[in-house]
C-alpha cells in the first residue's frame, strides 16, 4: 500500500515533466503529412519512459527508504544468485529499445523514399542569411514562398556557402542544406496558414536572424 | 594559518603562486575585457576572485609549489587535475551564466551574436577538455594505482607532462575566440577568417596530445602493475571504468588528431579535404571523422563517473556490487558499441532518395547501446538492496547521477528514434539531452567522488550542512534548466540562437528560457557555496580521522 503510493508519485511527478509539454506543444491539427505518424511515436515514446522513469524511481526511492541506515524495521538480505534478474533486465531493455526502433521504421521510410508523384518541385537555396524559392514557372522568391494546400511539392535543397538547416517545425520537416548537394524532402501541408522556417545548423553570426515563411493557401 | 605579512618572510618560494598568479589573472581580465567590453563588471570580478585566489594560496605554507611542478607522484598529479577542474568549471560556468542569462528574454540584452558565438565555443571546449576529462584522469591517477596496489605509474614523468600539456592547451581554447562550436561543421570553419580557429585547433591537438599520452599510461599501469594475486577478475570497477575509458581514448583520440590536422591544413594551405564542395564530400568527410571520435568521446567522460558511483554506492551502502560481472560486460559492450553509432548525430543530413539503409542501420546499433546503460542502472539500484545505506553526501551525489543519467539517457532513446530526431535534431532538446548526461550526470558523480575523498586528501572534514544545500541545489538546478531547454527544444527553439524575438511562439520559448536561466543560476550558486565550503573546511573542519563517514562504528545490527 506505502510503497504503491510511493511509486505512483514518482511516476506521476516524472510524466507530468514530459507528457505535458509534449502535448501542448506538438499536439495540434495535421498540418503536413508527417506530423501524425509523428505525434503517434511521441506519444508512444513518452509513454515508455513514463514506464522507465517509473520503475527506476520508484526503486530508487523505494530502496533509499527501506534501507536506509536507522530504519530497524527490515530485513537486510542481499540479493544472492542475481542471474536471473539480470538475464530479466538484458531482454527487457532489448525487447523496449528495439520494439521502439521496429515501430519507428514506417514513418522513417516515408521521410526517405523517393517518389514520383509529386505535382511540382521547388529548389531552395540558402546562403548566409536567407533563404531563395524558386518554382517550376521560374518564380524566384527571397524569404518567403506561397504554395497551396494538399499539393505535394518536393523540396530540391542545397545551399551555396556553408551548411544550412532547413527547418520547419510546425510542418515536421528538417533538413541540412549542404552545399554542392541536392537534398529531397517531400511536403504536401493540409492545414493553410502561414509556416515559420528557421536555420537549424549554426552557420555564422547571423544564424539567428536567417528564416523565411512557407504560406500556406 | 601563517598571515599575510609571512609571504615575504618565509622567503620566495612562496611568492611562486603569485608569479603565476597575477599573470594569469591580467590575461583573463585582458581576454574577458576584449570579450565583454560593454559589459562592465565581470573581467572585474574575475580578475579580483583569480587574485584573491592566489593570495590565498600563497598564505597556505602547507605547499611547496616548486616541487609540485615536477611531481611525479601519482596522487599529487591527481589532485592537481581535480584543481585544474575546479578552476575551469568556474570559468566555463561564468561563460554559460553569460549565455543563460542572455537567454532569458527574447531580444538582445546582454551581448551581441558574435560574442555569443564565441562564448558558447569557448563554453563547450572549456568544459568538455579542461573539465571533465581532467576530472577522469585526476580520480583516475589518485585511485587507480592505490587501488590495484601500485607504487606509481607506469610513467610518471609522462604523467607530468599529460597534465601540464592541458594549461598551454586551456590557454590557446580560452584566448582562440572561436566562433564555430566545438562541432567545427566545414566548410564554416574551414573558410571563416580569422586566426581563432587555428589557435582553438592547436589548443585540442595538444590537449588530446595529453589524453593519449595518459590513455597509455593507465593501460600499461593497470596491465602490468597488479599487486600479486589480483586478476582482471576481481579487479575493482573503477579501475575497470579507468582502462575502458583509455582504450576509448587511445583507439578515437588519433581520428580527430588526423582530422583537425587535415583541418588545419585546409586554413593555412588551403587544401580541400574537408573544404572541398563537390556533391558536399568534404564537408560529409568531416563529419564522419568528427563524430566518429567525438561519440566514443561521450563515454570518456561518462564512463570514469560511472566506475566512481560504482565504488560510492557500494560503500556507502556497505554491500557488495550486484552483479559485477555484467557491470564489466556492459562496460566492455558500451566501448565496442560505442564506435560503432557515430551516424545518429546526421540523421538530418541525407534527406529523401538517398540513405535511409545507412540511417537505418545506425539507428539500429544506436538502440542497442541503450541496455547496457540500462543494465548498469538496475545493477546500482540492486547494489543497495539489502545493504544499510548512509545517506551521507558522497552517495547522495550519485543518487543525482542515476536521476541524470536516466532522463539524460531516455532522451537520448527518443532521439534514436529517427523521425522525432529530424524535428528536435539541432534544437534545444539535444543540448538538454547531453547536459542531462554529461552535467546531470558525469559532473555530478564526480563530485560526489571529490566529497569522498576530500576529507582523506586534506585531513580535514567539510562542513556538512553547507553540502546538503550544495547537493540538493545542484540537482533540482539541473532538473530545472535541463528539462526546460529539453521543453523548450520541443517547442521549437534550435540551439546556438542568441535571439528567439522573431519567432510566433516567443512568449512560450521565453518561459521555457527563464525557467531554465532560473535553474543555471541556481547551480552556479551552490557552486560558489562548494568553494566557500572547501576554503572555509581546509582551515577550519574538524579533523577527519581514519573514518570520516563512520561508516564501521555505528553499524546497526541486522534485524
Ligand atoms: C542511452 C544512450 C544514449 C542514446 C541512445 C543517445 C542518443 C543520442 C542521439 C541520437 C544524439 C543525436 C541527437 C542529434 O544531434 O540530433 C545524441 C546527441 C548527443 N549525446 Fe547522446 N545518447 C545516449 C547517451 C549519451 C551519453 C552517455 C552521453 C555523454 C556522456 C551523450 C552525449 C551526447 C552529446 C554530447 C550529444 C550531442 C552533441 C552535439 O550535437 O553537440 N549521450 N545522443
Ligand atoms: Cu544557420
Ligand atoms: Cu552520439
Amino acid at each position: 500500500m506505502k510503497i504503491k503510493t510511493k511509486v505512483s508519485l514518482a511516476s506521476v511527478l516524472f510524466g507530468l515533466f514530459f507528457a505535458g509539454p509534449v502535448i501542448s506543444g506538438r499536439a495540434s491539427t495535421a498540418q503536413s503529412t508527417y506530423t501524425s505518424q509523428i505525434e503517434f511515436l511521441f506519444l508512444l515514446v513518452v509513454l515508455v519512459s513514463i514506464l522507465i522513469a517509473s520503475i527506476v524511481f520508484g526503486l530508487l526511492i523505494y530502496i533509499i527508504i527501506r534501507f536506509r541506515e536507522g530504519n530497524t524495521n527490515t530485513v537486510r538480505k542481499p540479493i544472492q544468485n542475481g542471474m536471473r534478474l539480470e538475464i530479466g533486465w538484458i531482454i527487457f531493455a532489448t525487447i523496449i529499445v528495439v520494439s521502439l526502433f521496429a515501430a519507428s521504421l514506417p514513418a522513417t521510410s516515408s521521410y526517405f523514399t523517393e517518389r514520383d508523384d509529386y505535382d511540382e518541385e521547388i529548389r531552395v537555396v540558402a546562403y548566409q542569411y536567407n533563404f531563395t524559392f524558386t518554382k517550376e514557372n521560374g518564380n524566384t522568391t527571397t524569404g518567403f514562398v506561397e504554395i497551396e494546400v494538399n499539393r505535394v511539392y518536393m523540396l530540391n535543397i542545397t545551399s551555396i556557402d556553408v551548411i544550412h538547416s532547413f527547418y520547419v517545425h510546425e510542418l515536421s520537416i528538417k533538413l541540412d542544406m549542404v552545399p554542392g548537394r541536392y537534398n529531397i524532402v517531400y511536403l504536401q501541408v493540409l492545414v493553410p496558414g502561414t509556416y515559420e522556417v528557421h536555420c537549424a545548423e549554426y552557420c555564422g553570426f547571423g544564424h539567428y536572424i536567417m528564416e523565411a515563411r512557407i504560406i500556406v493557401k | 594559518m601563517s598571515s599575510h605579512s609571512s609571504i615575504i618572510k618565509d622567503g620566495q618560494f612562496k611568492l611562486f603562486p603569485l608569479f603565476v598568479g597575477i599573470p594569469f589573472a591580467i590575461i583573463v581580465f585582458i581576454v574577458l575585457k576584449i570579450l565583454l567590453g560593454s559589459f562592465g563588471f565581470i573581467p572585474e570580478l574575475v580578475f579580483l576572485s583569480i587574485l584573491s585566489f592566489t593570495i590565498y594560496l600563497s598564505t597556505y605554507d602547507k605547499i611547496d609549489y616548486i616541487r609540485l611542478i615536477g611531481t611525479t607522484n601519482h596522487a599529487e598529479i591527481g589532485i592537481l587535475y581535480i584543481l585544474l577542474a575546479i578552476v575551469s568549471v568556474f570559468i566555463g560556468g561564468t561563460l554559460a551564466i553569460i549565455m543563460r542569462t542572455e537567454l532569458a528574454f527574447p531580444g538582445a540584452t546582454l551581448v551581441d551574436s558574435e560574442l555569443y558565438s564565441v562564448i558558447f565555443t569557448a563554453h563547450g571546449t572549456i568544459m568538455i577538455f579542461m573539465v571533465i576529462f581532467p576530472l577522469g584522469a585526476g580520480f583516475g591517477n589518485y585511485l587507480v594505482p592505490r587501488l590495484i596496489g601500485a607504487p606509481d605509474m607506469y610513467w610518471p614523468r609522462w604523467n607530468n607532462a599529460a597534465l601540464w600539456l592541458l594549461i598551454p592547451s586551456g590557454v590557446l581554447i580560452f584566448t582562440a575566440q572561436s566562433s564555430v562550436g566545438w562541432t567545427l561543421y566545414t566548410p564554416l570553419s574551414a573558410e571563416l577568417w580569422g586566426v581563432g580557429v587555428d589557435m582553438w585547433i592547436i589548443g585540442v591537438l595538444l590537449a588530446g596530445v595529453s589524453s593519449l599520452v595518459s590513455a597509455i599510461n593507465f593501460i600499461m599501469t593497470v596491465a602490468t602493475m597488479r599487486k600479486p594475486g589480483l586478476t582482471w577478475g576481481k579487479l575493482d570497477l573503477f579501475s575497470w571504468s579507468i582502462v575502458a575509458t583509455s582504450i576509448i581514448q587511445l583507439c578515437a583520440t588519433p581520428l580527430i588528431t588526423t582530422g583537425l590536422a587535415l583541418l588545419l591544413s585546409d586554413r593555412i594551405l588551403d587544401t580541400a579535404f574537408f573544404s572541398a564542395v563537390g556533391f558536399g564530400v568534404g564537408s560529409f568527410l568531416w563529419q564522419h571523422v568528427f563524430w566518429s571520435y567525438s561519440h566514443p568521446a561521450v563515454y570518456i567522460m561518462i564512463l570514469p563517473a560511472m566506475g566512481l558511483t560504482s565504488l560510492m554506492v557500494s560503500k556507502f551502502s556497505r554491500n557488495e556490487i550486484f552483479g559485477y560481472e555484467l557491470m564489466v560486460i556492459s562496460m566492455m559492450a558500451i566501448v565496442f558499441l560505442g564506435f560503432l553509432v557515430w551516424g545518429h548525430h546526421q540523421y538530418t543530413l541525407y534527406g529523401a532518395a538517398t540513405d535511409a539503409f545507412t540511417t537505418t542501420l545506425f539507428s539500429l546499433l544506436t538502440s542497442l547501446i541503450a541496455v547496457p546503460s540500462g543494465v548498469k542502472t538496475f545493477n546500482w539500484l540492486f547494489t543497495m538492496w539489502g545493504g544499510n545505506v548512509k545517506l551521507e553526501i558522497p552517495i547522495v551525489f550519485p543518487f543525482g547521477f542515476i536521476i541524470g543519467f536516466v532522463i539524460g539517457g531516455i532522451t537520448g532513446v527518443w532521439l534514436n528514434i529517427v523521425p522525432v530526431d529530424i524535428i528536435v535534431h539541432d534544437t534545444a532538446f539535444v543540448v538538454g539531452h547531453f547536459h542531462m548526461i554529461i552535467l546531470g550526470g558525469a559532473l555530478t558523480a564526480l563530485i560526489g567522488a571529490f566529497y569522498n575523498y576530500f576529507p582523506e586528501i586534506t585531513g580535514k572534514m567539510y562542513n556538512r550542512p553547507l553540502a546538503w544545500v550544495h547537493c540538493i541545489m545542484w540537482i533540482i538546478g539541473f532538473l530545472i534548466t535541463f528539462n526546460s531547454m529539453m521543453i523548450a527544444g520541443l517547442h521549437g527553439m534550435p540551439r546556438r540562437y542568441f535571439d528567439y524575438s522573431t519567432f510566433g511562439n516567443v512568449d512560450v520559448l521565453a518561459f521555457w528560457n527563464f525557467l531554465a536561466t532560473v535553474g543555471a543560476y541556481l547551480m552556479f550558486l551552490s557552486g560558489v557555496i562548494f568553494v566557500i565550503n572547501m576554503i572555509y573546511s581546509l582551515s577550519k573542519g574538524p579533523e577527519a580521522g581514519d573514518d570520516p563517514f563512520n561508516l564501521s562504528l555505528d553499524e546497526v545490527p541486522t534485524v
